[in-house]
C-alpha cells in the first residue's frame, strides 16, 4: 500500500493555518493527487490530527468549496470535484503542481518557511548548490 | 431434563471462553512500535480504562442483578456490564493525547467508525441483536397477565371451553420492554463512543505511529463490539433459556407453536458460544485478520 498523503501545519509560518490547509489541499487538487471524487477526511478528524480549532479546518473547506475544487454534501462528507475543463492544467503542468505540493510538505516537515522554500528553489533553478548558506532552514 | 437444559449452555459456555482465550492472544495482531513511549502510554492508557469499565461494570452487574424483582436484574445486568466497557473505552479513547509540536502533519486517509468494527464478531452481533428483538416482538405478542395481573409476564391458554393453563416467568411486556430500551441504550452508546474512537487525534502526530495508531483504534472498536455482543447474547441466551421450558408446557400447541419452541431450545447453545466468543473477545480485544509481521 502506498503511503498516504499528509498536510503540514507549521506554528511559525506566517501564512495563516486555514491558508495553508487550503494552499496543500488546492495543490494536491490541481496535480491530480487528489483526483475527482476522493473524499477529505472529516473535519473534526483533520481539526484533531493537525492540532488546529474545527472552525479552521472548516473555513479551508468553506474556501476550497468557493473555489469549485471540493463539494460538501450532508451525510457524504467533502469530495473533490472534477475542475472545470478550461482550468484543467496540462500533463507538465500536473507533474509540476505534485512535485510542488511535494516540496512545499516536505520543506514544512523541516520547519521551513515559504521565503526559505522559495530561496532554495531560485538557488535550484540558478544551478547552485543546494543547503547554501541562507537557502534552507536546516 | 431441565437440570440438562441449564447444565448445557454452562458447559457450551465455559468450553468456547476456554478456547478462545486461549488462541486468541496468538492470534491476535501485533502492535507494531510497541516499545516507544508514545505507542506503551496510549496502549497502557486505553488498556487501563478499558479493564477499570470492565471492573466497573461488574460490580454494577452485580448490584443491578441482586436489585431487580422477578428475574428483571439479572436480565439488565449483562447491559450494565456492557455499558461499563463502553464508558471505560471512552475514558481511555479520551486520555489518548497527541504530542502537537511546533510542526505537525495529518493523513488525508479518511478514517470510518464502521472500518474499525471486526468483521466477523460485527456481523455475528448484528444478527444476533436483530434475533433478541424479533423474538422479544414475538414473544411479547403471545403473552398473558400473570395470577397478579401484572402485564405480560405469563404464557397462558385454554385447550378447552372448561379448561385453562398459565406459565411463567415468560419474556413478555414485562421483561421485554426494559429490556429492549436497555439494549437500544447500550448499542447507541457503543456507537457513538466507536465514532469518537475514529475521530480522536493519532498518536504521535508525524505518521511514523500511524500503524500503532491504527491497531489501538481496532482493538478499541473490536472491545466496543464485544461490548454490544455481551449486552445481546447473554440477555437472549437468558430469553431463550426461560422461554423454551415454558413454551415446551404449552397444552395444545398449533404446529406454529411447536416450530417456535424447537427454535427456542436450538438457539441457546449457539447464543451462548456467541456469548462465550464475544467474553473472550472483550478480555482479549483485537483484530487477527491482519497480522503485522516485526522482523526479528
Amino acid at each position: 500500500m502506498s503511503d498516504p498523503l499528509r498536510l503540514v501545519v507549521a506554528d511559525d509560518d506566517p501564512t495563516p493555518p486555514y491558508e495553508q490547509v487550503r494552499a496543500q489541499l488546492a495543490g494536491l487538487v490541481a496535480s491530480g493527487l487528489l483526483p475527482p471524487g476522493t473524499r477529505l477526511p472529516p473535519l473534526r478528524q483533520l481539526a484533531a490530527d493537525l492540532g488546529l480549532a474545527v472552525g479552521t479546518v472548516a473555513r479551508a473547506y468553506r474556501e476550497l468549496e468557493a473555489a469549485g475544487l471540493v463539494a460538501s454534501r450532508r451525510g457524504a462528507g467533502t469530495r473533490v470535484t472534477a475542475p472545470p475543463a478550461d482550468a484543467l492544467p496540462t500533463r507538465t503542468g500536473r507533474r509540476l503542481d505534485a512535485l510542488a505540493a511535494r516540496l512545499v510538505a516536505d520543506a514544512r516537515g523541516l520547519g521551513a518557511d515559504d521565503a526559505e522554500v522559495l530561496a532554495a528553489v531560485r538557488a535550484a533553478l540558478a544551478g547552485r548548490p543546494a543547503g547554501g548558506p541562507g537557502t534552507t532552514a536546516t | 431434563m431441565l437440570g440438562l437444559v441449564l447444565l448445557l449452555p454452562v458447559g457450551v459456555l465455559a468450553v468456547v471462553l476456554a478456547v478462545s482465550l486461549a488462541l486468541r492472544p496468538a492470534a491476535r495482531e501485533a502492535l507494531p512500535g510497541a516499545d516507544h513511549p508514545l505507542v506503551r502510554r496510549a496502549a497502557r492508557r486505553t488498556g487501563a480504562c478499558r479493564w477499570a469499565g470492565l471492573a466497573l461494570g461488574a460490580v454494577a452487574a452485580l448490584v443491578v442483578a441482586s436489585a431487580g424483582t422477578l428475574g428483571r436484574g439479572p436480565l439488565l445486568a449483562p447491559a450494565v456490564l456492557g455499558l461499563g466497557v463502553v464508558l471505560g473505552v471512552l475514558v481511555g479513547e479520551l486520555a489518548v493525547r497527541p504530542r502537537h509540536g511546533r510542526v505537525r502533519s495529518a493523513s488525508l486517509a479518511v478514517r470510518r467508525a464502521r472500518d474499525l468494527v471486526p468483521r466477523p464478531t460485527g456481523l455475528a452481533v448484528g444478527v444476533a441483536t436483530a434475533l433478541l428483538l424479533a423474538l422479544l416482538v414475538v414473544t411479547t405478542a403471545v403473552a398473558s397477565p400473570d395470577d397478579l395481573g401484572r402485564t405480560g409476564r405469563a404464557l397462558a391458554g385454554s385447550c378447552t371451553p372448561t379448561s385453562s393453563w398459565s406459565r411463567t416467568p415468560w419474556p413478555g411486556a414485562f421483561y421485554s420492554a426494559p429490556l429492549a430500551a436497555a439494549v437500544l441504550v447500550g448499542t447507541g452508546a457503543a456507537a457513538a463512543v466507536l465514532r469518537r474512537v475514529a475521530a480522536r487525534p493519532v498518536v504521535g502526530g508525524d505518521g511514523a505511529l500511524d500503524a500503532a495508531d491504527a491497531v489501538l483504534r481496532r482493538r478499541a472498536g473490536s472491545a466496543l463490539t464485544a461490548a454490544v455482543g455481551v449486552l445481546v447474547t447473554a440477555p437472549l441466551a437468558g430469553v431463550l433459556a426461560v422461554a423454551a421450558p415454558v413454551a415446551a408446557g404449552h397444552e395444545c400447541p398449533t404446529p406454529a407453536f411447536r416450530g417456535l419452541t424447537a427454535a427456542l431450545v436450538l438457539g441457546l447453545p449457539v447464543a451462548v458460544g456467541l456469548l462465550a466468543w464475544c467474553l473472550a473477545v472483550l478480555l482479549v480485544p483485537g483484530d487477527t485478520r491482519r497480522r503485522v509481521r516485526v522482523p526479528a
